[in-house]
């Protein structure tokens, strides 16, 4: 079973991703700011992180530029979550996001559960 | 561009001093002599003071100017936050529902998920107009932030035709390209004008209910003409000048399946217009409609001139003297590009102070020389001509205008008008 990372500074965010992931076979672990979701991803290494933009104490940009940095977790794929409308537009497929000239795959919310576990399962398998 | 007004309007000159007798030839009297020069030093005097006021007028004014751009900035965080605190309550409703739906807490009853899913669809919705009315605000402040790039339209329209052609088919319409053999370059923002289309592609399928829709484009002269055609229900000719205004959809009330946020086209013609395009349609009852924009080819030169816009503006605000020295570098076409990068390293290399700047525009090359008054400004112009020489003393030829602030003008306007050509003013 595949291990997933959701940061997100919401809790109520973290609740829905978490039943969501869950009921698609992957195991959930969370993390409420940037900081934790880097201790977790340490800690873990999660085979996925599903990370939010917008957040107290290092946001997901930078939280992303500190574990690319990491040998011990550069390895591990991110999919971006935010509510940040300037960075994703809901097309059909996913929106990028860049970090340290690096794109990574970015869903905007509200999103659609079918999409996101599209992209972690294009990344992580099921 | 507006013609820039003089820095003393007509009000404040006073009127020509008319000797109070009239001189016969070759007998000027000493008093009266004197009386004129005395009148004209006056003139001068009052003359030179309007214009010190004009000056710290336009300094004041520029202070001004910069706390709105604060407030609008503020306003612009306000739009952008709101949006984002909008959407994160918004995604947490859309899958809670969206889960309970799925059945991932229990089986639910078909009619309870009918109602489930019709929210579902509303809150999507909702998302779309959030989305929209956050582009609709850019577009109003000429907010909306275009990256342009040469794009091949040809490969572009290609691209969306084939995303829609599933769709098409779908609903048993027929899907025309005509588009030309060879690449059609556009200096454009891909994105925004991939939004046109689509936009356009969809209102075309969704008011279509038999036979086709035909995408094409075409170059004109400095233009690329598109074409968005159906043979769909058409507009009602009443309707036709509210078509571009927001939240105006036209049939709703013929309860389309597929409900839109009613700011499509109004973006549409945002984009175009920002990319100084025009956006226009024609249209009958019953037979179908034809969208047609057009999208500037080429448009390097106005982007320069807004960047030097900006340099001079701020230049304004910050230097009470500065000179701008333009060069007009003459190279065959096929090697401007190679050579363009040379010329702007050597350029660079003359210039010793870290304020001075450089704004090139292919062939012209503008350089602003802070605290610099014109006549000091040889120096460096010798420099520069003694660079090029000895690196490329065939390929270049130079051409050199100088312009002064606050001597040739008081307004960045006014300088660029001074700076540009008989054939760049038009």
């Amino acid at each position: 079973m595949k291990t997933l990372l959701v940061v997100d500074d919401r809790s109520d965010v973290v609740e829905v991703v978490k039943s969501r992931l869950q009921a698609n076979n992957y195991q959930v672990i969370v993390a409420s700011d940037g900081r934790e979701g880097i201790k977790k991803a340490q800690q873990y290494k999660p085979d996925l992180i599903v990370m939010d933009i917008l957040m107290p104490n290092y946001s997901g940009g930078e939280a992303v530029k500190v574990l690319k940095s990491d040998a011990a977790t550069k390895h591990i794929p991110v999919i971006f979550l935010t509510a940040a409308a300037s960075s994703v537009a809901d097309g059909e497929e996913p929106g990028r996001v860049c970090v340290d000239g690096q794109f990574y795959p970015a869903l905007g919310k509200p999103f659609k559960p079918e999409k996101l576990l599209f992209e972690i399962k294009k990344l992580v398998g099921d | 561009m507006p013609k820039p007004t003089r820095p003393v309007s007509a009000a404040t000159v006073p009127k020509p001093v008319v000797p109070r007798h009239r001189l016969e030839v070759g007998t000027i009297s000493h008093d009266d002599l004197v009386q004129e020069v005395n009148m004209r030093k006056a003139v001068e005097d009052k003359l030179r003071r309007s214009n010190d006021g004009i000056k710290m007028l336009y300094k004041e004014l520029v202070k001004t100017n910069a706390q709105l751009k604060e407030f609008d900035q503020r306003k612009d965080d306000f739009v952008n936050n709101v949006s984002h605190e909008i959407r994160t309550p918004l995604s947490i409703i859309r899958e809670s529902i969206s889960q309970v739906s799925d059945g991932l807490f229990g089986k639910v009853p078909a009619k309870q998920k009918r109602h489930l899913d019709k929210s579902l669809v509303n809150v999507d919705r909702l998302a779309n107009i959030i989305t929209d009315l956050l582009d609709v605000a850019k577009i109003e402040n000429m907010k909306l932030q275009l990256y342009k790039a040469k794009v091949n339209m040809t490969s572009l329209v290609e691209d969306v035709v084939s995303n829609f052609e599933s769709k098409v088919k779908a609903k048993g319409l027929e899907l025309k390209c005509e588009l030309p053999d060879t690449d059609v370059n556009a200096s454009i923002d891909q994105e925004k004008v991939i939004q046109v289309f689509v936009n356009l592609m969809s209102n075309a399928i969704k008011f279509t209910q038999k036979g086709h829709i035909r995408i094409s484009i075409e170059e004109k002269d400095d233009l690329v003409e598109c074409h968005i055609a159906d043979t769909g229900r058409g507009i009602a000719q009443e309707d036709l000048p509210k078509l571009f205004n927001k939240f105006e959809q036209i049939g709703r009330h013929h309860g389309s399946a597929e409900k839109g946020t009613g700011l499509g086209l109004t973006i549409s013609k945002g984009i175009v217009e920002l990319h100084g395009g025009k956006i226009s349609v024609a249209s009958e009852e019953g037979k179908g409609s034809t969208f047609t924009f057009t999208l500037p080819q080429n448009l390097l030169h106005e982007g320069v001139i807004q960047n030097l816009k900006s340099v001079l503006l701020s230049a304004i605000e910050k230097f009470n003297q500065f000179t701008v020295i333009k060069l007009n570098v003459d190279v065959p076409k096929d090697q401007l590009k190679a050579q363009s990068a040379l010329v702007d390293k050597l350029i660079r290399a003359c210039l010793y102070r870290k304020v001075d700047d450089v704004v090139q525009d292919g062939r012209k090359i503008y350089i602003l020389l802070p605290g610099t008054k014109k006549a000091d400004c040889t120096v460096v112009i010798e420099r520069i001509k003694r660079e090029l020489k000895q690196h490329d003393n065939a390929k270049v030829h130079l051409d050199v205008q100088v312009t002064s602030y606050p001597d040739d003008g008081l307004t960045e306007d006014e300088l660029i008008w001074k700076l540009l050509s008989e054939e760049e003013r038009a």
